[in-house]
């Protein structure tokens, strides 16, 4: 009770103070800010899949990418109001990723890898050769989404759209790892026969969390397009892959706090490091193998261990069930 | 003493406070300095360009510096890193303009990564000089604040199909491509001509980037048989799709873009003379490599980048260079952006250093090189030789 009430309270200030950032950054890292918030909600997505499901999916970018296109072609070359094309691109994500995972059920490790990323090939292959209606390799210029007759240009006011949306899906995505859904998906990443003879229709699990995890990065991949104003199918390509995966497994696997942490590290780093170009590859580098040797639960995941950070229950009434009367020991 | 007094003495105050107070200075420019901001894919797997474009521009600025700067100030170049990514050149122009307060950019080796960043020069009126990127987008239509000294990719395109045109009994063209923004700049203007000039595209084949085989692709043009063949292929592929094709027995000639200018590294990477006898390349340089039109500018690039292998891509960046410095000059030891950008507009004929062309700007002209010349190597595949526009066999 005291933890989560603190944490609820910790979290209106953080909000808060986020809030105000407009009033005292100057453009520059009021851009990497957004960028930040951004990739909160991409990571999250991914960590549904990766961390708590265990699915080594590597379509993220792409669906990323269909997600922002989906905001800028809608807004730019329809017209479509911002408002309404933010959500579809989560809905277009979802439903290509569903449609993608369905030959993916049945796969396991590599050969799951292996078809998604084939997958992420495909999709970047329409973007590009599309031309008709994806504009091909000019990319798509993205007109800043408005508020009545408010147009929200600009990094600052910008801001304020992204922050809300990435609370909106930060609040969700812990709902939804508290409840059923969310636990059905680490019985399965666990084990799929034990999560089976549980009641737990596995291949259904699956297909749910493809497209939850699809549908977040179709809600990053259109606040990305409105933060940068321009996308060309280059960008959601391996490196960009690279960027998601880091995100997830330093940032800590099976922890929706893991998706902020790490997206603020793998933001920030080679902003921080933009002096030192040759080293920041090379310090990119070697995180990620202290990561994946001494943490391999990420910075989360550390955190908790040394109880810094609160465990992430994944019920909402665990003290009932931490109370329950158990049944005597039969000696 | 009366309020009116009183009131007259502030104002007094006010108005000596006002008057005391300096001109607000411009931007980037202090008594002894002129800030350049530059940026360019420092990171990444095309950082291996990055690097030679970059130093050729800074190669310029030093010189300039050991000569004692411009009207009296030194040029500050601040570098940062947009690893030809969209998002992240954006913020490294950001914070150029934001943080480091520069008085211009001059950068951008990316075509998709500048042209995100485009907004940001427009919009806090930086003046921006397009380091190497090809894309018309960037300078077309044109904006008050941005300039090129690069040949566009439509301009690449132009020379490449005028020289076609001159070729004896080429009518069927084969178009070996990679497919991304830098390729499809190229061929834009070359695709709305070509029909017109009496062409005709028999082939349309598609070189992934990084491809170590062109095996397909080589058989597919010497099944449609064409009479020349147009490649639009980074210097990797094109070396690639050349040895294939000898392999194959395919006849040229072959017309290349002017990424594949340095043919004599075309040549090695494609495993011999023989691969590239009949390859003809647009070009933006003066002279290849060693030359003597180029030994001026070779020599101000290995004075200060003396470790660094010279390449064309090392003579990239300065003609840009020579044009900020000239325009630097001409605005005068009062120096603002809109003083610098009206004597970008006012320069006619400038120096261009190694580039073919002479710079050209005006009020309604944002592309100050337009003109490129065509490439080929010698008989003995030692040199190369300049054509000029039009085809000449090779004795």
């Amino acid at each position: 009770m005291w933890v989560r009430f603190c944490e609820r309270w910790f979290g209106l200030l953080l909000i808060l103070g986020l809030a105000c950032l407009p009033f005292f950054l100057d453009k520059y890292t009021q851009f990497v800010v957004n960028l930040i918030l951004v990739y909160v909600t991409v990571g999250i997505g991914l960590n549904f899949l990766l961390g708590y499901t265990g699915q080594f999916a590597f379509a993220h970018a792409a669906l990323m990418g269909i997600g922002a296109y989906t905001v800028g072609l809608l807004t730019t070359r329809l017209g479509i109001s911002f408002w309404i094309a933010l959500p579809l691109a989560g809905v277009a994500a979802a439903a290509i990723g569903g449609i993608g995972a369905l030959p993916a059920l049945r796969m396991k490790r590599a050969y799951l890898a292996l078809v998604t990323l084939a997958f992420a090939e495909l999709i970047q292959w329409v973007l590009i050769r599309w031309k008709d209606v994806t504009l091909g390799t000019d990319g798509v210029s993205i007109r800043p989404p408005r508020f009545f007759d408010y147009a929200l240009k600009g990094d600052y006011k910008i801001f304020w759209l992204i922050l809300v949306v990435t609370v909106i899906m930060y609040v969700i995505a812990r709902r939804l790892t508290e409840s059923r859904i969310g636990r059905s998906w680490v019985a399965v990443r666990e084990n799929e026969i034990v999560a089976q003879c549980n009641g737990i229709n596995v291949t259904a699990t699956k297909l749910v969390v493809f497209m939850v995890s699809a549908f977040y990065a179709g809600i990053g991949g259109g606040l990305f397009a409105a933060t940068l104003g321009y996308i060309v199918p280059d960008g959601f390509g391996l490196l960009q892959l690279v960027l998601h995966f880091s995100i997830v497994v330093i940032g800590g696997m099976g922890s929706v706090f893991g998706g902020v942490i790490g997206s603020l590290l793998l933001t920030t780093l080679p902003e921080l490091l933009r002096e030192y170009p040759q080293a920041l590859e090379l310090i990119y580098g070697i995180l990620l193998c202290i990561f994946i040797i001494f943490m391999p639960t990420g910075i989360a995941g550390f955190l908790k261990q040394w109880r810094v950070l609160p465990p992430e229950v994944m019920s909402r009434n665990w003290q009932a069930l931490r109370d329950r009367p158990r049944p005597e020991k039969r000696s | 003493m009366s309020t009116r007094r009183i009131g007259a003495g502030i104002a007094t105050l006010v108005l000596a406070g006002l008057l005391a107070t300096p001109a607000l200075a411009e931007p980037g420019v202090s008594a002894t300095t002129i800030k350049i901001g530059m940026f360019g894919p420092l990171t990444g797997p095309v950082s291996v360009y990055g690097y030679p474009i970059n130093n050729g521009a800074i190669a310029i600025y030093n010189e300039i510096n050991a000569k004692g700067g411009i009207n009296g100030r030194k040029l500050e170049i601040v570098h940062e890193d947009g690893a030809c990514d969209p998002a992240k050149t954006r913020a490294a122009v950001k914070k150029l303009i934001s943080r480091d307060e520069v008085f211009l950019i001059h950068g951008g080796s990316c075509s998709a990564a500048v042209f995100a960043a485009r907004e940001e020069f427009v919009e806090e009126k930086v003046p921006f000089m397009v380091m190497a990127a090809t894309m018309d987008k960037i300078s077309d239509p044109m904006d008050k604040y941005i300039f090129t000294t690069t040949l566009p990719g439509s301009g690449d395109g132009r020379v490449m199909l005028d020289f076609i045109k001159t070729i004896p009994g080429v009518k069927r063209l084969a178009v070996v491509r990679n497919k991304n923004e830098w390729a499809d700049a190229k061929l834009e203007k070359f695709n709305a001509n070509y029909k017109a000039a009496g062409l005709e595209v028999i082939a349309d084949v598609e070189l992934a980037r990084n491809a170590t085989d062109a095996t397909t692709q080589a058989l597919a043009v010497k099944q449609a048989n064409p009479d020349a063949t147009l490649l639009v292929t980074y210097p990797g592929e094109s070396a690639v799709f050349l040895r294939d094709a000898l392999k194959y027995g395919l006849k040229g000639p072959y017309i290349g873009t002017n990424g594949i200018m340095d043919v004599l590294d075309l040549k090695d990477r494609a495993g011999g003379a023989e691969a590239v006898k009949d390859v003809y390349v647009s070009a933006f340089l003066k002279g290849p490599i060693g030359s003597p039109e180029m030994k001026e500018w070779t020599d101000i690039y290995v004075k200060q980048f003396p470790n660094d292998k010279l390449q064309s891509l090392s003579f990239y960046g300065m003609s840009g260079a020579l044009t900020v410095v000239a325009a630097l000059e001409k605005a005068g030891k009062d120096l603002t952006r809109e003083k610098f950008i009206a004597a970008l507009e006012s320069i006619n004929k400038g120096n261009a250093g190694p580039a073919f062309c002479e710079v050209q700007f005006a009020k309604d002209r944002r592309q100050g090189c337009l003109d490129g010349t065509m490439w080929t190597l010698s008989a003995d595949g030692n040199t190369i030789v300049n054509l000029g526009p039009s085809w000449k066999k090779i004795k």
